[in-house]
Parts: C-alpha cells; sequence; structure tokens
C-alpha cells in the first residue's frame, strides 16, 4: 500500500514538475508580453476617464472675485519695482520685498538660510509675509509662493509682482528649491543640529498649511497658455482635486478661461484616433518621466513632503498657437478664484485620488488600472524564480526513471533532493550590495582633496563594483575547477551519489536576483509607479533571459548588454541623449539627494546596482 | 584529534560572537539609525517601546506611580532593571547586547544537549541506505539566530520584548538541561514579562521529563514543576510589590495585555478589528481572539511530546502570530528556535513562498506606514493588508513545518525498503 501512495506521489510529481520547468519559463515570457501591452494601452481613450470635481466642499469658481482693474494697475506697477531690485544682492533685495509688503500692512519678515552640499554651499534669504484673515481662527493657512528665478531661468517678474498684488501667507523664495525647504523645516519647527545645514527660526507664523500654489510666470509679458507642473519629491503627486480646480476655473467660460495643459507641452486636439493616442502617450511618458526621476518639478514639490497639496502653474507663450493670450488681470482673477476655492476647504483634500496617471489635464488612469501590468512583471519574475528554485534542488531527477522501474520504494522522497548550496550566491548577493552602497558613499562624500570631481568619483565607483566583479568570477571558476578534480578523482560508485551533486552555482543565484527584482519592482511601485515601471521595464528580459554559455562570444554580448543597462550605461545614455555632458548629470542627480532629499541616487545605488552586479556576476559563472 | 578540532571550534565561536557583538555596537553608534528603528510600529508595540519604559522610569524617580499615566505598560522589575543605568546610554545598549549574544550562546547550547539525545534515536535511512545528514551545528544556529535581520533590527529599536526572548530560550535550555527549578522559574519569568510565554511551561515539562518512563515518578514532577511555577510567579509578583508598593501593575500590565486596550497599530491581527467594532461585541470577540492564542497549547504538547523542542517552536510562533502586541522581536525569537529542528528541514515545501511572504511583508510594511502617516495618500487599510500578508506567512511556515516534522515521524516509523 505504502509503495502504491509513493509511486503515485512520484507521478503527482513528475507532472507538477513538468509543468513548473516546462510550462512556467514559458508563461512568464508571455506574462512580460501582456504587461506591455497593457502599459501602452494605458493612455488610450478608452482606458482614462474624464476627471471631476469630487470634493464637493471647494465649489471652483463660484465666490466672486474681488481682483479688479486698480489692482491690475497695482500689480503692473510692482511689476516695475520687481524688475528694478531683482538685479539685487539677495539680501538687499529681500529687504526691499519685506519694505513693499510691510507697506501694504503685511507682516513680513526674512529668513536666512545656508546649506552645503558635497558640491557648492548655498546661501540665500527668502522673504514672506503673513496675511491675517479677519474673521479667523488662524489654525489653518493657505500659501502662496513664487521663487526668483523661473524654469526657464529667467526673472519670476510678473508672478512676484501678483503676489504683492494679491493680498493669505506669501513666500518669495531665494535660489531655487533649497530656499523653500529651509522655510518650510522651519516653519515645521523641524531642528536638526546638523553641521551642513542653516536655517534661520522664522518669526512670524500662521496655522497649519493646508494646500499652495507655486507661481511661475517669466518676464513681463502676455501668456497663450498655462502649464501645471505636479510632480513631487520622490514621485509623490498632490490630491488630483487640487488640477481639477483649476482646471475648472480656466474651463471656457469659467472666470478665467485660459489654455490649460500638463507641463509645458501643448498638443492639437483632432480627430484623429492615431495621433491622439500618440499625445495622450507623449503626455503620459512626459508625466512618468518627470516622476521616475523623483525630482520635484516645480518649488510645489517640496510642500508635498509635508502633507500639503500644491501645483505650480507655469505661465508660457507658444508662437503660433490660436488660443487667446491672457494678462496679469486674468491671471490674478485665476489665482484669486483658486485660492478663494482652497478657502472653501473644510478638512485636508482627501476625497479624490492620489495615486493616478495622466495623460490629459483632464482625462487620468486610477490605480486599479495601471498597478496591474506592474504586479503581472513581479509574478512573471517570480515563476521564472520557482522554476530555477525547483530546477536547484528535486526536479531534474530521474522522476521518469523512478516511475518507469518501479523502483520509487527504495526512494524515500525527499532524500531524492540535491543539496542546495547557498553558499557562492548568498556571497555574490552581499557583495554586490555592499559594493552598491561602497559606491553610493564615494559619490556622496567629498573627500576634499585637489583635482576631486563628480566624473573622478563616478571612475572609482565603477572601479569598486569591478573590483568585485573580477576576483568572484575568477574564484567562483578556480574553485568549481577544484571541485570537479575531486570528484574526478573520488570516481561515483553507486549512480545514487552521482545524483546528488548540488546544482551549479549560478541557478541558485538567479532566482535569488530574480526574486530580489520582483520584490524591488513590486514594492516600489507603491511609492514610486514610474520608477518601478521603468525599473521593471529595463530589467526584466534581460535577468529573465541571461544564463551562462559555454559560447564565449554569446557571454560577451550578454555582459555588453548588461553593462548597458547598468547605472553607469544608463547615465551616459541618458546625457547623450538629452546633450548633456555626463558629470553634470551625475551632479543633478547628486543634487537632488542632498537638497531636496529625493531616493533616486541611494535607489539606484543601493537596489539597482548590485542586482545589475549580481546578474553580471551570475553571466560570468562556470555553466555547470 | 579531538583537541585541535574543538579549538578551532571554539576560535570559529569566537569569531561569530565577536562580529555580533562589534555589529551591534557599531549600530548602535549611529543614533540616527536607532531611534528610526525605535519607532517603528513593527518594532515597539505598547507594551515594549523603550520609550515607553524611559516615561515610566522618570516618572518612577520623581516620585510619581508609574502606572498612573496609562502610558506604561511593563514590568515592575523592568523598571527596576533599567532604573539605575538608564542615565547611562553606553549601558543600555551593552545590556540589549549581551543579552542578545546571551541568547545565541544558550541556542548554541541547546543544540549541543539536543545532538547528544538525537545520538540515542533511530536512524534514519535514506537513499543509498546512507544514514540522514546531521542537523544544523550549534555555531550555525546560533548566528542565523544572531545575524537576522529582524534580531538585529529589534535590538537596535531596543525593545524590551528582548528580555522575554531572553527568559523563554533560558528556559528552554534548563529544561534541556534536566534543571527543575530554573527551567521554571525562567518560564515563570517569562510569564511575568509577557504573560503567553505561560504556555511554554508544557513543553518545558516535556523536555525535564523526557527520559522518564516511570509514571509515578512523572506525576511527581508534574506536581513538583507546577509548584515550582507558581512559587516563582508568585515572588515575581511579590519582589515587584515591594519595589513600586502598589498592585496597579496588575491592570497596567497584563489588563492591557489582556483587554488589549491600547490600539496603536501594529503588525498584528487585533488592533484594526478592535477599532471597527461595536462596544458591545466587545468582551465576546476578545475572549475569542485571546482563546485562540492559548488553545493549541495543549493539543500541540500532546501531538508532538516526544519533539518538546519543535512544540515550543510551535507555540513561540502561535504567539507571534496571534498574540494582541506582535512585534518581529517575536519573529526573532521563533526564527531562532526553528534550526533547533534543522532535521525537518528538508520535508519542508514552501521555503520559497514563506521568504518571499516574510521579505514582502517586511518591506512593504514600513513603506505603507509611511504612504498612510507621512504622506497621506494610504490609508490604514495598506497597513493591516500588510499584516495579513505577514500572518499568513507565520502561519504557512506553522503548516509547513508542522507537516515536515510529522513527516519525518512516519519517515522513522515506516523506513523506504530497499530492494
Amino acid at each position: 500500500m505504502g509503495l502504491l501512495r509513493r509511486l503515485s506521489k512520484a507521478q503527482r510529481r513528475l507532472i507538477f514538475g513538468r509543468f513548473v520547468l516546462g510550462w512556467m519559463p514559458k508563461l512568464s515570457y508571455v506574462m512580460v508580453m501582456v504587461s506591455f501591452v497593457w502599459l501602452l494601452a494605458l493612455p488610450h481613450q478608452n482606458y482614462s476617464k474624464e476627471t471631476y470635481v469630487s470634493e464637493n466642499a471647494l465649489m471652483p469658481g463660484s465666490a466672486t472675485v474681488r481682483y479688479e482693474w486698480n489692482d491690475y494697475q497695482a500689480a503692473e506697477k510692482y511689476r516695475d519695482v520687481v524688475q528694478r531690485i531683482s538685479n539685487l544682492p539677495s539680501f538687499e533685495r529681500a529687504e526691499a520685498l519685506q519694505n513693499e509688503f510691510s507697506q501694504l500692512g503685511l507682516k513680513s519678515a526674512t529668513q536666512n538660510y545656508t546649506l552645503h552640499t558635497s558640491i557648492d554651499s548655498r546661501h540665500g534669504v527668502n522673504t514672506y509675509a503673513v496675511f491675517y484673515a479677519p474673521r479667523s481662527d488662524g489654525t489653518e493657512a493657505l500659501v502662496l509662493s513664487a521663487p526668483w528665478t523661473s524654469r526657464k531661468q529667467e526673472t519670476n517678474t510678473n508672478a512676484i509682482a501678483m503676489l504683492l498684488a494679491l493680498g493669505k501667507v506669501f513666500k518669495l523664495s531665494d535660489g531655487e528649491a533649497e530656499g523653500l525647504q529651509a522655510w518650510l523645516r522651519a516653519y515645521h519647527g523641524i531642528q536638526e543640529s546638523a553641521k551642513d545645514r542653516f536655517d534661520e527660526t522664522l518669526r512670524i507664523r500662521s496655522g497649519a498649511i493646508q494646500a499652495a500654489l507655486n507661481l511661475d510666470f517669466p518676464g513681463m509679458g502676455d501668456y497663450n497658455a498655462l502649464g501645471i507642473f505636479f510632480e513631487g519629491v520622490n514621485g509623490q503627486l498632490p490630491n488630483l482635486d487640487m488640477i481639477n480646480t483649476v482646471a475648472a476655473i480656466t474651463r471656457n467660460g469659467g472666470i478665467a478661461p485660459a489654455e490649460l495643459t500638463l507641463h509645458d507641452e501643448l498638443e492639437p486636439t483632432t480627430d484623429n484616433m492615431t495621433k491622439n493616442y500618440i499625445n495622450s502617450l507623449k503626455k503620459m511618458l512626459h508625466m512618468m518621466k518627470y516622476q521616475a526621476a523623483g525630482m520635484p518639478t516645480g518649488n510645489h514639490g517640496l510642500y508635498l513632503k509635508y502633507k500639503i497639496d500644491a501645483i505650480t502653474l507655469y505661465g508660457f507663450d507658444k508662437p503660433g498657437w490660436p488660443s487667446q493670450r491672457y494678462s496679469l488681470f486674468r491671471l490674478g482673477a485665476l489665482i484669486e478664484s483658486t485660492v478663494r476655492s482652497l478657502n472653501n476647504l473644510l478638512e485636508h483634500l482627501h476625497q479624490s485620488f492620489f495615486f493616478y496617471l495622466l495623460s490629459g489635464v483632464k482625462r487620468y488612469t486610477s490605480i486599479g488600472l495601471y498597478m496591474p501590468p506592474v504586479i503581472i512583471l513581479g509574478v512573471s519574475f517570480i515563476f521564472q524564480a520557482l522554476s530555477l528554485w525547483g530546477l536547484s534542488s528535486d526536479l531534474p531527477l530521474d522522476l521518469d526513471a523512478i516511475v518507469e522501474s518501479r523502483k520509487a520504494a527504495a526512494v524515500a522522497l525527499p532524500y531524492s533532493r540535491r543539496r542546495r548550496n547557498f553558499r557562492v550566491p548568498a556571497t555574490v548577493i552581499s557583495m554586490s550590495f555592499i559594493a552598491g552602497w561602497a559606491s553610493f558613499l564615494l559619490l556622496t562624500t567629498s573627500f576634499g582633496f585637489p583635482g576631486e570631481t563628480l566624473l573622478l568619483k563616478l571612475v572609482a565607483s565603477v572601479g569598486v563594483c569591478i573590483a568585485l566583479v573580477f576576483p568572484a568570477v575568477t574564484s567562483a571558476h578556480v574553485r568549481n575547477r577544484i571541485l570537479k578534480e575531486k570528484r574526478a578523482k573520488t570516481p561515483s560508485s553507486a549512480s545514487a551519489s552521482a545524483e546528488l551533486i548540488p546544482a551549479p552555482d549560478w541557478i541558485l543565484l538567479k532566482t535569488f536576483i530574480l526574486a530580489l527584482s520582483a520584490l524591488v519592482v513590486t514594492t516600489l511601485s507603491a511609492l514610486n509607479f514610474s520608477l518601478a515601471v521603468s525599473i521593471g521595464v529595463i530589467i526584466v528580459l534581460p535577468y529573465m533571459a541571461f544564463r551562462p554559455s559555454s559560447w564565449m562570444v554569446f557571454s560577451g554580448i550578454q555582459v555588453a548588454a548588461l553593462i548597458a543597462i547598468s547605472p553607469a550605461g544608463l547615465l551616459l545614455a541618458a546625457s547623450s541623449w538629452y546633450g548633456m555632458y555626463p558629470s553634470l548629470a551625475l551632479s543633478w542627480v547628486l543634487e537632488g539627494y542632498e537638497v531636496i532629499g529625493s531616493w533616486l541616487l541611494p535607489t539606484i545605488c543601493g537596489v539597482y546596482l548590485p542586482l545589475n552586479l549580481a546578474t553580471i556576476i551570475m553571466v560570468l559563472l562556470p555553466v555547470s | 584529534m579531538a583537541g585541535p578540532d574543538s579549538r578551532d571550534h571554539s576560535a570559529k565561536a569566537t569569531v561569530v560572537f565577536a562580529s555580533a557583538l562589534v555589529l551591534r555596537l557599531a549600530l548602535f553608534h549611529f543614533p540616527a539609525l536607532s531611534n528610526i528603528l525605535a519607532g517603528q510600529v513593527e518594532i515597539s508595540t505598547p507594551i515594549t517601546s523603550f520609550k515607553r519604559l524611559s516615561e515610566g522610569v522618570f516618572l518612577f524617580k520623581n516620585g510619581v506611580p508609574p502606572y498612573d499615566g496609562g502610558v506604561f505598560h511593563q514590568s515592575p522589575l523592568l523598571l527596576g532593571l533599567f532604573y539605575p543605568i538608564i542615565a547611562s546610554p553606553f549601558l543600555v545598549k551593552l545590556l540589549y547586547t549581551l543579552s542578545d549574544l546571551a541568547i545565541g550562546y544558550m541556542l548554541l547550547q541547546i543544540t549541543g544537549i539536543k545532538d547528544q539525545d538525537t545520538a540515542k534515536e533511530k536512524k534514519i535511512r535514506q537513499y543509498g541506505d546512507k544514514i540522514e545528514d546531521p542537523g544544523m551545528d550549534g555555531l550555525t544556529v546560533a548566528t542565523l539566530y544572531l545575524f537576522n535581520p529582524f534580531t538585529i533590527a529589534s535590538c537596535l529599536g531596543k525593545s524590551t520584548i528582548l528580555y522575554s526572548n531572553l527568559a523563554v530560550v533560558a528556559g528552554i535550555w534548563m529544561g534541556m538541561r534536566r534543571n527543575k527549578s530554573l527551567a521554571m522559574f525562567n518560564i515563570a519569568l517569562a510569564t511575568y514579562l509577557s504573560l503567553y510565554p505561560a504556555m511554554l511551561a508544557i513543553p518545558v515539562f516535556l523536555m525535564l521529563t523526557r527520559d522518564v518512563n516511570d509514571y509515578s515518578q512523572v506525576k511527581r514532577t508534574v506536581v513538583q514543576c507546577a509548584s515550582l511555577f507558581a512559587a516563582s510567579l508568585v515572588s515575581l509578583f511579590l519582589l515587584s510589590f515591594v519595589l513600586v508598593d502598589t498592585w496597579d501593575f496588575f491592570g497596567s500590565v497584563y489588563g492591557t495585555i489582556l483587554a488589549v486596550s491600547d490600539l496603536t497599530p501594529n503588525l498584528g491581527l487585533f488592533w484594526y478589528f478592535f477599532i471597527e467594532m461595536f462596544d458591545q461585541f466587545r468582551p465576546f470577540f476578545l475572549m475569542v481572539f485571546q482563546i485562540h492564542v492559548v488553545i493549541f497549547a495543549i493539543p500541540i504538547s500532546i501531538k508532538l511530546r516526544h519533539h518538546p523542542l519543535f512544540a515550543s517552536f510551535l507555540l513561540c510562533t502561535i504567539m507571534g502570530a496571534f498574540k494582541g502586541y506582535p512585534s518581529i522581536g517575536d519573529a526573532s525569537l521563533y526564527l531562532g528556535l526553528l534550526p533547533l529542528s534543522s532535521e525537518i528541514f528538508k520535508y519542508m515545501r514552501y521555503t520559497f513562498l514563506i521568504v518571499n511572504l516574510f521579505l514582502y511583508s517586511s518591506l512593504l510594511a514600513p513603506i505603507f506606514w509611511y504612504l498612510w502617516i507621512y504622506v497621506g495618500s494610504g490609508n490604514a487599510n495598506f497597513f493591516y493588508a500588510i499584516g495579513l500578508v505577514y500572518g499568513i506567512g507565520e502561519i504557512i511556515l506553522m503548516i509547513d513545518s508542522t507537516f515536515a516534522a510529522m513527516r519525518r515521524d512516519f519517515e522513522a516509523l515506516s523506513p523506504p525498503e530497499t530492494s
């Protein structure tokens, strides 16, 4: 009886084993294809919905706007003032602005800050003023802010004039993001005794900031389009209702009609399906690019870190675009109306979506539709890993023979397994994680010796990685040869012991790599969907398909492909695509980490690079 | 031959323990890391948080009854332990590190005793009529405990579950050494610290009587052990009363554990239920949940009476999965006890799945917590879902390891016929 039961169990295992070994890898490639097609389908009209204002309390555009002709004239006057003081050094500029604010009867102050990064140190002065609403209890506040320099590196003249003319909390930040960062840290009382930054404490404050608008209207002219930037640090997004509110106010026949778009791209709408799809795809790719980079596309991104929903409004002029031009007059109405409707909020924005992809300013794809492809990608990694995990142990054993010869009784099943040898894969994985963090430390610390440049550090960190790969591969080959010789010396008496030779090391190593890749892609997708998708799409096919080969040329091709998708290779590719110097691109990433606290560099060095290194080593390991 | 071999072994042990010590002290050197870990809800629960302990000590030092505020829910003797040393951060860190090392050392010793025991056992034959491979040696078991990321994180986060774990492992060690009084004292101490380890009195009793065939002697041992256990527990309570001069600690320590009155989110299954629940149902479901934790003690001890070590692993896992305030400190205990039964590993079927579930939940829990609490784009459901995934991981671990242990028993009873 026992014999029969075991036999049938062996048969069952055989069937299962055939499925795992034969079909699961094929299935996983099918799943990758499904996932890619799904991702490409996302921008299509049928997979996105029209946005709508979800929070009823907002009532966009229903409050009467008080911004009138004389305010417009005042704004024009301020424009001249701003133009005059814009070329002064930051301290005097801040003083002059503070003066203007106090002449308006607003409580105003300045804030000094200093920030040391590994490249340089920055110093600047923020100016801010608080308008206490007459009948409020002072527990909540809205912020309007504008940086001195615009996206286009011009002076943000119109925006600052606008701030002066509208008379909530105002905030003018010096420099770029770091100014606002210093102010927000101080506002929320984060006092770290770190030696690398100094933020002066704020003297006047208001309540908890509910929402913020960041203005970016460069130059002194009029605009014919209004762009919305909304991606924050590490791919955080503001509540979709922020965008919906502005969209409702600027719609045709609204308070302040304007040509609203995402970012600074305008695409004509047509009846042509294909063209529409390509436009949507472009917009979505833009959004995903900004989100994956983890760098805020404007100062609004910093508010998001403090649970404050914020967007940047960006005015720009596209020559030849047929929409109506708007000046400070309509802009004033737009901003006032937006602030008024945010003022209506009874509680923090929470009604609408926090997880979305936009394929147009009025079309969104919700999380339920865009998450499955990433999950499918993760599962396809897992399927491959599972099949290799089986391969590393019991499945390739001669189950066929056992079933046919009916000698199963001699084999207790658990013993028919090969022993898994974890030593090599565990060492390789942990060493590559150490190498990843070492290169991270190398890039972020300044050693202070002369002639130290970023490019040099990059070369050094690549050197660290090579210093890992080379000995790992050679020692693995030497070890393999010794083991083989040992085996040859002691000829296996029974076929039994021959069958129990452990599987080659690369199988387990690849299992680990695939399982970790699945882990990285799926967990990261909760934090920053676009980054997770980009990583997943880049690594899925190489990591799944590559394996050691006895044919040297083939291994060479694989290693070359892996080097091309290594962080250094991607950096080179990106910098040549955008026509930048690699060192400039690198300093941009580094600045994001040190100034704004973006996680792109830690993610790349701490997660992506180790997996890449381990895969390179895996490809070069002995075949058997 | 034995001389150099054992010297080699002890040299290896020195390396392992020294590197564990250095690693912990080095990581303690970054106060930011330690503070972040201490703030994680997966590590510090209301009944094990070091922050609350410091609060209790502070109140106690200033003459305020520590149990009055409703913040402090830890045993008076922990208060007494930290009272003299809390002013010196270094001593506190050293105490945590050494306690962890002590657990590692005891696991090493337990493996040694177990190996002597199994030497007498009937051998299982395998493929080609070889004798079953020996399980992991003591040093590997200790290494697996000392370098388990859960253990390190829990130690750095200064979760006081460590002392309860110490008492549990000490109890098992003494049980294996057939030292009745110390074994029972340690289990009583663990019970005193976190209540649930009372269940372990049964497997430890089984360890104490593992070679005794005389029924009347077993009966005598039962009585002895029960009275030793009760006496130790009562004396610990009396000692506590002497220390804090009030019986308030009963309600504050054991009342909180039993009634789950502090609903700070954690990895467990209780908080979400009891936040949602109408008050009139609370007592009923509270009873159901709590009985569910302890109800396994007797059936498991009966079924696995020949494997008391495995039974205690299983009971610790049940505690870690189903109690009101579980943390990864509990996981570090049962994952430390699991390799003591390493001979069952080859029968386990879902290792890959279990490892993945633990990996995913330990990465996603902080991420979802961050999305919920800091970013505000997630909500409580996200975090609780990960608690469920973690729970599933623990449950599959229990099912699979129990299957493996049963399967090995079966294999020993009916060895494969060699033809």
